[in-house]
């Protein structure tokens, strides 16, 4: 199938501003005839009449125990994208309980989403196999709801998540994780205890800016962290001079070179808040 | 085709690193055919991992050695070489026993400074004959200190006993298990020429290609800390008699 990685996708409702993402499969899994293990979900609409976005970027991990990660990587994104919907129905996205409650719902999601999975493959055709256990989907999961002039973001794993206001000061909101991880090893929502290892944060976004999000295979195609900031500020002057369309279309090109440069998938989510209009 | 929009600003680099550290014993008694081995199967196992990851071109390996008999100092280092211009000075053998100290050694360039942040986990493959002859709290010292370090908890570390196990003169097999971060390899018993080779050049292979294979999570499971796992050694075979001579 040509080009079945190729899927930009762009949603957004004009009264908030826009998003769209790529993703692009790294050369191992290409030649290896592995699917892209990166995943990523966007949605637009409105509750209650009043509009919202969700990005979700998921990258499952890499080694070959991990059989099972380009699912669970998908299951991250649709399940997180499903419970911020849930949240909103229920009111329960507010400073209070999103730092608390996301983190428990999403986990409790995609544990029973890849149990459900995992259950489903033991027989097959008559043939017992072993039930695959949760470990096999790990992933790592960054999720992004912007609702009411608050982005809510939550993160657990690597990868990275940027926002650049609009008079371009740039702030990576979610806090570090607490342990440093080294040597290509990362937190995940399989992980022990996993948490204990999401992270959260609340930015007002309400003079509105850009929201980057990437997983470290894009992450790792540059030299060092600071590169990877100037990138996030010039793509910003490219999207003001050249419009969404055709830095979208030029994303492609692109990814492919940063994949070349890190080995790995790579996929961005790339965000337009719109400032809250004034009355 | 082009998209004729200019690529953003942001230097990037197709080469991530893995730090290789051999950390050999050249203690008094490796003198002849142990000292003569190991001086040749490394020169042996470095084309032999230039080619097992020749199908990877983003991983630059650096390597560098660590000798360590009375006292423990570079063989090769401590700026690391590329390993397409590495080349492995004979070491002579002299003096006791100092893996303590060559430990502390390697875990001083195992430091989140020293490191680089987008590295893959270090290759560590000690090879010893015998006993530490530092007090017994001096490594326990050494090995805590190490495996306190990020890098050197996820580093592949692997240990190669050579010769008997046991007695006087053999290698403590249980103190090289406590360097060794793949529990499930263990410490490669090498009691034959022919097995010292083959472990020498199996683990420089097999751990280079492991650790640059794909990410892992942390903390899960019993391989909790541990970041990459290796598959079982193979079973090269023990000496018959008649056969090939023992260490």
């Amino acid at each position: 199938m040509e080009n079945q990685n190729l899927k930009i996708e762009k949603v957004g409702d004009s009264r908030l501003g826009w998003i769209f993402g790529y993703s692009h499969i790294g050369p191992s899994h290409k030649q290896g005839e592995k699917p892209n293990q990166d995943a990523y979900n966007l949605c637009s609409g409105s509750f209650a009449g009043t509009p919202y976005l969700i990005a979700c970027v998921a990258d499952g991990h890499g080694d070959k125990k991990y059989t099972n990660s380009h699912i669970g990587s998908s299951y991250a994104v649709q399940d997180a994208s499903y419970v911020f919907g849930q949240m909103l129905l229920l009111e329960e996205v507010s400073a209070n309980s999103f730092k608390s409650e996301f983190p428990r719902k999403i986990i409790k999601k995609w544990d029973r989403s890849v149990s459900t999975h995992g259950e489903k493959t033991t027989s097959f055709a008559g043939a017992e196999k072993p039930t695959e256990s949760k470990s096999s989907y790990g992933t790592t999961l960054i999720s992004a709801l912007v609702y009411k002039q608050n982005l809510y973001l939550g993160q657990i794993g690597d990868g990275l998540a940027f926002y650049l206001d609009d008079n371009d000061n740039l702030e990576k909101p979610i806090p570090e994780a607490s342990e440093t991880l080294v040597g290509g090893t990362t937190d995940s929502l399989c992980s022990e205890n996993p948490i204990n290892l999401f992270r959260t944060a609340i930015r007002d976004i309400s003079k509105g800016g850009h929201l980057f999000i990437f997983t470290d295979g894009l992450q790792n195609a540059f030299k060092d962290d600071s590169q990877n900031d100037i990138w996030a500020k010039d793509l910003t002057k490219l999207l003001k001079e050249y419009g969404e369309e055709k830095i979208a279309k030029a994303l492609p090109e692109w990814l492919d070179k940063y994949s070349k440069c890190s080995g790995d998938d790579t996929t961005v989510v790339i965000m337009k808040i719109d400032p809250e209009p004034k009355m | 085709m082009s998209s004729g929009i200019p690529v953003p600003a942001g230097e990037v680099d197709d080469t991530r690193p893995l730090q290789f550290f051999y950390i050999v014993d050249y203690s008094g008694s490796m003198a002849g055919k142990k000292m003569q081995i190991v001086n040749a199967a490394i020169r042996e196992a470095i084309p032999a991992v230039i080619s097992a990851v020749s199908s990877h071109p983003n991983v630059s390996i650096m390597v560098r050695a660590i000798k360590f008999s009375t006292n423990a100092s570079w063989h090769v280092g401590p700026v690391p070489v590329p390993i397409n211009e590495f080349k492995w000075p004979v070491l002579m053998a002299e003096g006791s026993t100092s893996t303590a100290q060559a430990i502390n050694l390697l875990a001083s360039e195992l430091t989140l400074e020293k490191m680089p942040k987008r590295g893959f986990p270090p290759v560590c493959i000690l090879l010893s004959d015998g006993c530490c002859s530092e007090e017994n709290s001096v490594y326990e010292t050494a090995i805590k200190n190490l495996l306190n370090l990020p890098w050197g908890k996820k580093a592949v570390r692997l240990a190669i006993g050579i010769g008997k196990e046991g007695g006087a003169d053999g290698y403590d097999e249980k103190s090289l298990l406590k360097f060794v971060g793949q529990k499930e390899v263990g410490v490669l018993d090498a009691d034959t020429p022919e097995k010292l080779k083959d472990y020498i050049i199996w683990a420089s292979v097999t751990a280079t290609v492991s650790s640059s294979s794909g990410k892992s999570a942390d903390n899960i499971g019993v391989s909790s800390g541990q970041a990459v796992v290796m598959p079982a050694p193979p079973n090269f075979p023990s000496v018959s008699p008649g056969d090939s001579e023992v260490f």
